[in-house]
């Protein structure tokens, strides 16, 4: 009885499995503006706790949908961010952000992600503008 | 006296030579066009021979004009940027351009022109390119007759076709766009045309306008793009005689319609799309004489949509006329033709005489659960349709053709 039990724990919790899903350029279509995402330096994705995974081709698209279209019902669980060189998701806490006029995003939310301090320097040299983190981020699109 | 006339003479001549023509290529004494840029006085022309030129990234900043051969052909070696140019009153013509290179950093082009007023751009040949003509704060400026081919086999690596950011009164005309990332992107560009442009496999969008009000598109042909074409975040934007055809897939749409106000939608035709239009916080805009014809929807209407006038226009043979995703409607659908249209004209005005409504019960289901899109054409499904026509309870009410024309509406 007891495997029994387990192993349907185990199943249940596979179903509601919270792993990021990566952003497939040219296939996906962001949650918000419906544009289809085509430039992974700039994407976003929110995961709820029930596991369901929308996807976002600018951080702007990504808190847009955080203040507006998300339903009451839904819980977020994971917010991530796509680094800007490697194009891997991480997560919104972790990374550090340019936020810079000159940033050529899809939807001009101005703002890249990075996983490091000195990579972030190193791109601010080519885009003049401010290193900021998460919290702030969030201050400048309220 | 005749010999201050001769003077006067001598002296415009002098003038008129002061423009001299540079011959450029192996057989003359200037062989690098980077030479003669650097000899090149104000409004000189270059005249490029044939050949194949490797000369790294050009830097143009005075009024000149380039002219090529047949096979003028300027190669970036997968490296460089080709040519860079600001300032005013320049012309590129003729020119063959190839192999520009490509920059996670910056937008490397084949033609990039920054800072600039009053230049055209004419007849060239751009091949494998990120960006191949790349606009960047100018104004009162003519792109045409250029033919744009990119390989499209990495998005990540694609750019845009034509692309102007912050620009103005802008021409865009007889340009054919081909496997780029967008086809035309406009953002922040306004009043500025669109003419007779032909786009087509282009990974995400055929034209792509962000930010950008005031502007027209006519007479262009979007054929097999990733998605289509997107109207986004603008106003006053006029769509006229545009053809959009074959744009089919997940998220493709003929045209998708974001956050736009204020435009008109005249004379277009739509066949062969997944979606003919998308709409979503659009609003007050005329949709007249279009053709919409063998498409998944002709028309998706989110609830988010205000103030739309829908007339004169022709649907046939769409699998659903028109989806929606509320029940309140605020759109205004007249005169159009329906060839689902099942009522009749007892006086004989050519007007049904009951209304047609053109979203189905079925399209409403596949709205909220689009697995359901299973059971198409089924027995029930019609069944289902039918007594939601006599009794509309799920469908919107009001989402209604009032007059619909009993026959297809004559256009061109």
């Amino acid at each position: 009885m007891r495997t029994f039990l387990s192993i349907t724990a185990l199943i249940f919790m596979a179903a509601c499995s919270t792993k990021p899903v990566p952003l497939v350029a040219g296939k996906d279509e962001c949650a918000s503006c419906a544009m289809s995402i085509t430039d992974l330096k700039y994407g976003a994705e929110l995961i709820t706790e029930k596991g369901k995974v929308y996807k976002f081709d600018d951080m702007l698209c990504l808190m847009n949908y955080i203040t507006g279209e998300l339903k009451a019902t839904e819980k977020i669980k994971t917010l991530l961010i796509s680094d800007y060189n490697t194009q891997q998701l991480i997560e919104v806490e972790n990374a550090i952000y340019l936020n810079s006029e000159t940033l050529h995003t899809p939807m001009n939310g101005q703002v890249a992600a990075f996983a490091n301090q000195t990579e972030a320097e190193k791109v601010n040299l080519e885009f003049p503008g401010k290193l900021i983190k998460w919290n702030e981020v969030q201050q400048l699109f309220k | 006296m005749k010999s201050l006339l001769a003077l006067c003479c001598f002296v415009l001549l002098l003038k008129c030579a002061d423009a001299s023509i540079i011959n450029v290529g192996k057989s003359h004494k200037t062989q690098t066009i980077k030479k003669a840029i650097e000899l090149a006085q104000p409004f000189d022309t270059l005249q490029i021979e044939n050949g194949i030129y490797k000369e790294g990234n050009l830097i143009v900043a005075k009024p000149l004009t380039l002219l090529g051969q047949k096979q003028t052909i300027l190669d970036g070696e997968n490296k460089h940027e080709i040519l860079t140019i600001s300032g005013s009153y320049f012309r590129i013509k003729g020119i063959t351009f190839q192999n520009s290179g490509y920059s996670s950093m910056n937008d490397f082009a084949s033609i990039k022109i920054i800072d600039a007023h009053d230049f055209i751009i004419e007849q060239n040949r751009i091949i494998n390119a990120h960006f191949a003509i790349h606009v960047s704060n100018s104004n009162r400026f003519v792109i045409k007759n250029n033919h744009i081919t990119g390989t499209p086999a990495e998005e990540q690596s694609t750019g845009n076709g034509i692309h102007l950011w912050k620009c103005s009164k802008a021409l865009i005309a007889n340009n054919n766009t081909i496997g780029h990332r967008d086809g035309i992107y406009f953002e922040f560009v306004t009043e500025s045309e669109v003419l007779n442009n032909y786009s087509e496999k282009n990974i995400r969008y055929g034209l792509h306008f962000m930010f950008s009000n005031n502007d027209k598109y006519i007479s262009n042909t979007f054929h097999d793009n990733g998605a289509g074409v997107a109207v986004m975040f603008s106003h006053h934007i006029a769509m006229h005689y545009n053809k959009f055809t074959l744009n089919r897939g997940g998220s493709a749409y003929g045209i998708l319609l974001k956050e736009i106000s204020d435009g008109e939608v005249y004379a277009n035709t739509f066949s062969n799309n997944t979606v003919g239009v998308f709409m979503e916080g659009t609003n007050r805009i005329h949709f007249k004489h279009n053709k919409f014809y063998s498409n998944g929807y002709a028309m998706k209407v989110q609830a988010s949509c205000n103030e739309n006038n829908i007339e004169n226009n022709n649907f046939t043979g769409n699998t659903f006329d028109v989806a929606t995703n509320g029940s309140l409607v605020l759109n205004t659908l007249s005169k159009n033709y329906w060839d689902k249209y099942e009522g009749y004209d007892l006086n004989k005005d050519g007007i049904g005489d009951i209304p047609y409504r053109p979203v189905s019960l079925y399209a409403m289901i596949i709205e909220t659960n689009p697995v359901a899109v299973m059971f198409l054409r089924s027995f029930m499904v019609s069944l289902l349709d039918k007594t939601e026509k006599i009794v509309p309870s799920i469908t919107p009410e009001n989402f209604k053709d009032d007059k619909p024309a009993m026959k297809p509406i004559a256009l061109n």
